[in-house]
């Protein structure tokens, strides 16, 4: 009996010693996090008795949590009052903007096509309806609880909620970084395989003759001109993207035919015999470009020029032209070699399949576009589980509708397949309400589309000022080729005003926070990438 | 002599009767044939100009991505137009604006080009359809003479609006696309 208590009190402590083995450092491990977040965490609070907390009337402080002392009393909209170590003085969490939305909405029906972010003039006194209360979410940042300013020393329910909160919104920050990141390592990227591609495919040109130029050219238009008959003959394959491509390659065949025309004209007219031996004086950027050969000819194919980068439209079309103008071995051999560039198989209306080498700039099946406008940039460089096709501006405003009520928005119509795409990629963000108070953080996702209209754009955020509702924000500019970065303001209202009201059409979408290279994220089922406690 | 005079005549009332009849381009009923790309500006008339522009982009060629020697060559742009989507349109008709039709005389190396669209919706790459709200849409391209060169100003690049023709464009083709409702 004793032997048997003896045994019990032994296993009793063994797994006290086993809970302190493994707890203790838990616990020290929380409240060094804890005491560390407490230190970063920085509260966005407005004075208590300021008069009026909408519309961005707000004058808003960053004060460290560590400074405030949470009162336990709530404001009439729910924002936790409290009172600073220092000065006694009072103050209330995040203000609330007043949601002018449905007033904006009725002002832009009727704004016409014209209605572009940057030409809006927007009255300053609209109809306000009253304030509805922020979104929820856990994970949004502008929600965690006022007592994660407690500085108490023992743990209870509600502080590890908020320790928990505090943490997913660290991790949430950490996916905005890493998706700015992405957004410039991968332009940058697809930019030098561009550029690899491009001489790889502009090499064999370098040392042709005019005569032989010509025959190279003339290969190239029977190759081109067949391609474009596949993609036109095409009823599947290449989803989403074959009407661009047969575009590209009709592109192709105009500038191979214009180029051949050239070419004859100077045969005719005997020049060509003149121009030959000073080709590099009457254009010396021939080197960098093996085309220009003369003027017209540097002309048409300025796509590969030195100047311009790789992966503009006209670079890709070029370099489309110069592989349908090698010879069959030749193709074979520098196809395997070339980083952006797959071999589709093509459904065509008579049942038979062909195959279609398709050079890229890196986008197609996700990944920008050969023009590279806003959207397929955005696209380009979302996670491997939001990337599941090439998004526009109306996909994103659908996928917000789509998280905020739960349905897809009619009109458009929708291709069933599509439907289920963009449900499916609205899965990987939160929808955020710019209207209703809920704030940008680095990394988000800022659109401007009105579902009526035609213009769409979308940016990435790389900061964001709430109190003057502007952004910095990296978009895709085609003509530079290149990812930019510029300040947008999100209000109509002049900088300094005292209300700031926001351009209608605009909504944020927030990637989920799953993983990143900090952390792995699983909702409470367990199941990876569904947002939820870590 | 007599017959020239004749001739001239019966040329000039083909010719108008035909302006009159089917001023309207791409009623559907006509075989797609796209606009040949042209390198040079050799057109005399800003309506040319503009016309060469509609019918490039009425195939698609403005969505697509605009070629920067035609960005040069038809217009003063610094940049080509980037939209993912596209207007749909049954058919359309250019006409040249008088100058002094908007109360001021425009100076003689300037002209203003109207374009008129009957509309049937908004569409992407990806077959989303969306009805439009209005079933005509206009666009007014204000030209200038540069080097002796019609170029289209304005509408700005980042202002236009692709517009293509479900007749030349056929991924935008309305019937297959109200068929899936």
């Amino acid at each position: 009996m004793a032997a048997t208590e003896n045994n019990a009190r032994n296993r009793s402590t063994n797994r006290l010693a086993k809970a302190a083995l493994w707890g203790a450092p838990l616990i020290a491990a929380f409240y060094g996090v804890h005491a560390l977040t407490q230190q970063a965490q920085i509260l966005t609070v407005i004075p208590s008795d300021n008069p009026n907390q909408v519309l961005g009337d707000v004058e808003e402080m960053q004060i460290p949590i560590t400074d405030l002392i949470p009162t336990g009393a709530k404001t009439q909209d729910g924002a936790v009052e409290y009172r600073e170590r220092k000065s006694g003085k009072s103050f209330t969490s995040a203000p609330r903007l007043m949601n002018s939305y449905t007033a904006y909405m009725g002002l832009a029906n009727n704004m016409g096509e014209n209605c572009v972010p940057n030409s809006l003039d927007l009255p300053i006194d609209l109809p306000v309806k009253p304030s509805p209360q922020p979104s929820k979410d856990e994970r949004s940042p502008a929600n965690i609880d006022a007592s994660n300013a407690s500085t108490q020393a023992q743990p209870n329910l509600s502080e590890s909620r908020n320790f928990f909160s505090a943490t997913s919104s660290i991790a949430q920050e950490a996916k905005g970084i890493e998706l700015l990141e992405a957004a410039i390592d991968r332009r940058k990227s697809i930019a030098e395989a561009a550029k690899y591609d491009q001489k790889k495919v502009s090499t064999p040109y370098t040392s042709l003759s005019i005569e032989k130029l010509g025959e190279y050219f003339k290969r190239a238009e029977v190759n081109i001109a067949q391609n474009v008959k596949t993609l036109e003959n095409a009823v599947d394959g290449l989803e989403g993207e074959r009407p661009r491509f047969t575009n590209l390659y009709q592109n192709a065949l105009g500038k191979v035919e214009a180029a051949q025309e050239i070419l004859a004209e100077q045969q005719q007219n005997q020049q060509l015999a003149a121009v030959l031996p000073f080709e590099n004086l009457l254009n010396p950027s021939a080197g960098d470009n093996p085309l220009a050969r003369t003027k017209a000819l540097a002309d048409i194919f300025s796509g590969l020029d030195g100047t311009n980068t790789a992966n503009t439209n006209d670079a890709l079309i070029d370099r489309m032209l110069m592989f349908s103008g090698l010879p069959k071995e030749e193709q074979g051999r520098i196809f395997a070699s070339l980083r952006l560039a797959e071999n589709r198989e093509l459904k065509l209306k008579d049942g038979t399949r062909a195959q279609l080498p398709v050079l890229h700039n890196g986008y197609i099946f996700g990944a920008g576009s050969s023009s590279m406008d806003c959207s397929s940039f955005v696209s380009s460089i979302l996670p491997d589980e939001a990337r599941k096709g090439q998004f526009t501006t109306l996909d994103f405003r659908a996928m917000y509708d789509y998280l905020k009520t739960g349905r897809m928005p009619t009109p458009p119509q929708w291709k069933e397949d599509r439907a289920k795409l963009v449900r499916s990629a609205a899965r990987s963000f939160v929808g955020l309400n710019l209207y209703a108070g809920e704030r940008l953080q680095v990394g988000d996702l800022l659109v401007y589309r009105l579902p009526w209209m035609l213009a769409g754009h979308v940016f990435v955020i790389r900061k964001y000022d709430p109190k003057t509702q502007t952004a910095v924000v990296i978009d895709a500019a085609q003509s530079a080729g290149t990812v930019r970065e510029r300040e947008f303001r999100l209000s109509v209202s002049p900088a300094g005003a005292a209300i700031q009201h926001l351009r209608p059409g605009l909504f944020g979408l927030r990637l989920k926070t799953s993983d990143t290279t900090v952390c792995r994220y699983a909702d409470a089922s367990g199941k990876r990438g569904g947002g939820g406690a870590l | 002599m007599i017959r020239t005079l004749k001739t001239t005549i019966i040329a000039l009332f083909i010719a108008s009767a035909t302006f009159l009849i089917a001023p309207w381009q791409g009623n559907g009923t006509a075989p797609a044939t796209h606009e040949r790309l042209r390198v040079r500006n050799v057109f005399s008339s800003p309506v040319d100009v503009v016309r060469y522009y509609v019918s490039r982009d009425a195939s698609g060629f403005v969505w697509s991505g605009l070629l920067d020697i035609e960005r040069r060559a038809f217009t003063t742009w610094k940049s080509a137009p980037q939209t993912e989507s596209f207007y749909i349109a049954k058919e359309y008709k250019i006409e040249q604006e008088s100058a002094t039709e908007r109360g001021k005389t425009l100076p003689k190396d300037e002209a203003l080009v109207r374009v008129q669209y009957s509309l049937a919706g908004m569409g992407d790459a990806h077959g989303t359809f969306t009805p439009s709200l209005e079933s005509r849409r206009q666009v007014t391209f204000h030209l200038k003479k540069v080097g002796g060169q019609w170029k289209i100003h304005s509408p700005a690049p980042e202002e236009i609006s692709p517009v293509v023709l479900e007749s030349k464009f056929p991924y935008a083709s309305t019937t297959a696309m109200t068929a899936r409702r």
